[in-house]
């Protein structure tokens, strides 16, 4: 981890509208070691030119750019940026346009463990 | 055929030139002699009668009618042979003939009486009416025939002259207006005007003589009652032979029903608005659990984040604020729970006496919007003189919406599907039961033991809110929401509602 000095902080993007949800995700996430940026927005995203992260936590419904929307875009600038969609919504029409562009979709809430080990195995695949 | 005398050879060209008129005349010709008895028969009458000019030279012109012409003729030919007096001479009239078979065709005769070498003769001229009669009976069929449509239409049909005189008044015009035709033709159509759109009738007169036609133009009549009448009349120019105007025919249409209709129509489209919550309830109920779902990832990761504080390096502080911050999130989500409950409460509910029939009839009318007949077979079964009851007309609407579009959607992959609506009575007459059958999926066990619950649905893209709040709505009208499988497949929900209480003087 960072503070031990032994490997280099995997950057985690978070980019959701809702307040509670960044914050707490970020809290959560800085407890296990990771470095955390948030993002209001997808353009507030696409707008921070020092945002270098390992993978993206990315909620669907926001005002504005939806996260799929985003994804699309960063993938069709060649973007490979490991991905996870996070939706409060069930909605049937998103799986097959997330699977499309190889982004995992889970619902929210979603377990600590879950959370954490997709980091990981996003990390690895990095690395 | 006729000898001429010798002494008149001298004209032998006016004497062959009686005989070509006479051979070349189209109408059939016949000569009688100062007897009465036939001289001439000339190739037309030949042609016509079958007969040979043989055969009928030297008798009576009544050879070549039928009866009772024949007989009539007889005797004529007799007081001219007894008295000289000839009763057949005139400027025509129509006969029945008879050829040589029997058979009869109808005839246009007239005679002249002329003096041929100081004896009285008879030139006598047949046209064949056959081919008239039949012409005749064409037109008068055609006649007929319009004037049967024109009776038959139940749109009233007047038309009128360029100074508004009545000149036709069909059937139906007879029971809009109350007159009959024999009180209106020949008088003004004024008195069908209202006094404040008398003016209607000269614009209508003005657009009239310059040809324009007025079409479906939505106005007020005025009956023989002294009512009024909503129409729409449409009117045409009639124009003569050289295309000047000389009147007017009108079609007047009562759209008293229409306009019933469209005010009914008016008033179910408000009544769909709030109707329409429902769906709108759909949609809102999406958005909810999107909402609801943030608040509880939040809770979530705080809970999960405390629990690490403490056993990783047991930081209560920290996990305290962080526990605070859950809390937080667990009041958001209870204010987001609330305001769907205000939401179906919204409404301060009216109750009022209603014919049950009735709602559940304009449900069907809301409920089914877009399914189309093909769909599947729609059967309503309502008993009849139920007892009133006191209910949220608009809640109970929307109760039945949600339950008939339920009942749609579980059929929507079925090939012959049928949603039956019926009302009863209930056994000892407190309650009235309204079913929802539908021959359609079904639904499990499982699902049918949680069905009335909020967030349980079989539907791809629904949020299981809608049965939740029906059961809701039917139980503040204390009554009983309830589903069973049919017995033909698909699923039976049903109702009850109390019957209203027969108020007290």
């Amino acid at each position: 981890m960072r503070f031990l000095g032994l490997r280099v902080a995997t950057m985690v993007n978070i980019i959701d509208d809702d307040d509670a949800v960044r914050d707490s995700t970020r809290a959560l996430l800085e407890s296990y070691g990771y470095e955390v940026r948030e993002h209001p927005s997808a353009e507030h995203f696409l707008n921070d030119d020092d945002a270098k992260p390992h993978c993206l936590l990315v909620d669907q419904h926001m005002p504005g750019m939806t996260g799929l929307d985003l994804l699309e875009h960063l993938r069709a600038r060649g973007d490979t940026t490991p991905a996870l969609m996070m939706t409060g919504r069930s909605d049937p029409s998103l799986e097959p346009r997330a699977l499309r562009i190889g982004v995992t979709l889970l619902h929210k809430p979603v377990p600590e463990e879950q959370l954490v080990s997709w980091i990981e195995k996003t990390r690895k695949g990095c690395a | 055929m006729i000898s001429p005398p010798a002494r008149l050879t001298a004209a032998s060209w006016d004497a062959s030139l009686f005989e070509t008129v006479v051979a070349a005349s189209v109408n059939g010709v016949v000569i009688l002699d100062d007897q009465g008895l036939i001289r001439v028969f000339n190739e037309t009458c030949e042609a016509l009668f079958h007969y040979r000019s043989a055969d009928v030279v030297g008798q009576g012109l009544y050879v070549l009618l039928a009866p009772p012409f024949r007989e009539q003729y007889k005797a004529f030919l007799a007081t001219f042979q007894s008295t000289g007096e000839a009763s057949t001479k005139g400027s025509g009239r129509e006969l029945t003939a008879q050829r040589k078979d029997g058979s009869v065709f109808p005839i246009f005769l007239s005679v002249g009486e002329g003096v041929h070498l100081g004896k009285p003769m008879f030139y006598a001229v047949i046209q064949d009416l056959t081919d008239l009669q039949h012409e005749r009976a064409m037109h008068a069929e055609e006649r007929a025939f319009l004037a049967a449509i024109v009776d038959s239409s139940n749109d009233a049909i007047i038309s009128k002259t360029l100074d508004g005189k009545i000149t036709s008044w069909n059937h139906a015009a007879e029971n809009l207006f109350g007159y009959r035709a024999a009180e209106m033709i020949g008088t003004s159509v004024r008195q069908l005007f209202p006094a404040d759109r008398i003016h209607e009738e000269e614009e209508i007169l003005e657009k009239l003589t310059r040809g324009i036609k007025v079409e479906h133009y939505e106005t007020v009549r005025l009956k023989k009652d002294g009512t009024l009448v909503d129409v729409s009349v449409t009117i045409s120019p009639i124009c003569n032979d050289n295309g000047r105007v000389i009147g007017a025919s009108k079609t007047v249409r009562d759209i008293t029903e229409h306009k019933q209709s469209e005010a009914r129509l008016h008033q179910l489209s408000s009544e769909l608005h709030h109707v329409a919550r429902l769906s709108e309830m759909g949609h809102l109920s999406a958005a909810i659990a999107h909402e609801l779902n943030q608040p509880l990832a939040a809770i979530l990761n705080y809970t999960n984040l405390a629990k690490r504080l403490i056993s990783l390096n047991g930081d209560a502080q920290k996990a305290l604020e962080t526990l605070n911050k859950a809390g937080d999130q667990a009041i958001r989500a209870g204010k987001i729970i609330r305001g769907l409950r205000d939401f179906v409460e919204k409404r301060d509910s009216k109750r009022t006496l209603e014919d049950i029939n009735a709602v559940a009839e304009d449900a069907v009318v809301l409920g089914l919007i877009g399914v189309k007949s093909s769909d599947f077979q729609q059967e309503l079964e309502f008993a009849r003189d139920l007892p009133p009851v006191m209910i949220d007309r608009v809640q109970i609407q929307q109760v039945l919406v949600n339950l008939l579009r339920n009942g749609a959607e579980a059929m929507a992959d079925r090939e012959q599907g049928k949603l039956t609506l019926t009302t009863t009575l209930g056994d000892d007459e407190s309650v009235i039961i309204v079913r929802v059958t539908d021959t359609g999926t079904g639904i499990s066990e499982y699902v049918s033991n949680q069905l009335f619950r909020p967030f349980v649905t079989t539907k791809a893209g629904g949020m299981g809110i809608g049965l939740a709040i029906s059961r809701a709505l039917v139980e503040s009208h204390g009554g009983i929401l309830s589903c069973s499988p049919n017995q033909g497949g698909g699923s039976v929900f049903q109702f009850t509602l109390p019957t209203a209480a027969p108020t007290m003087e």
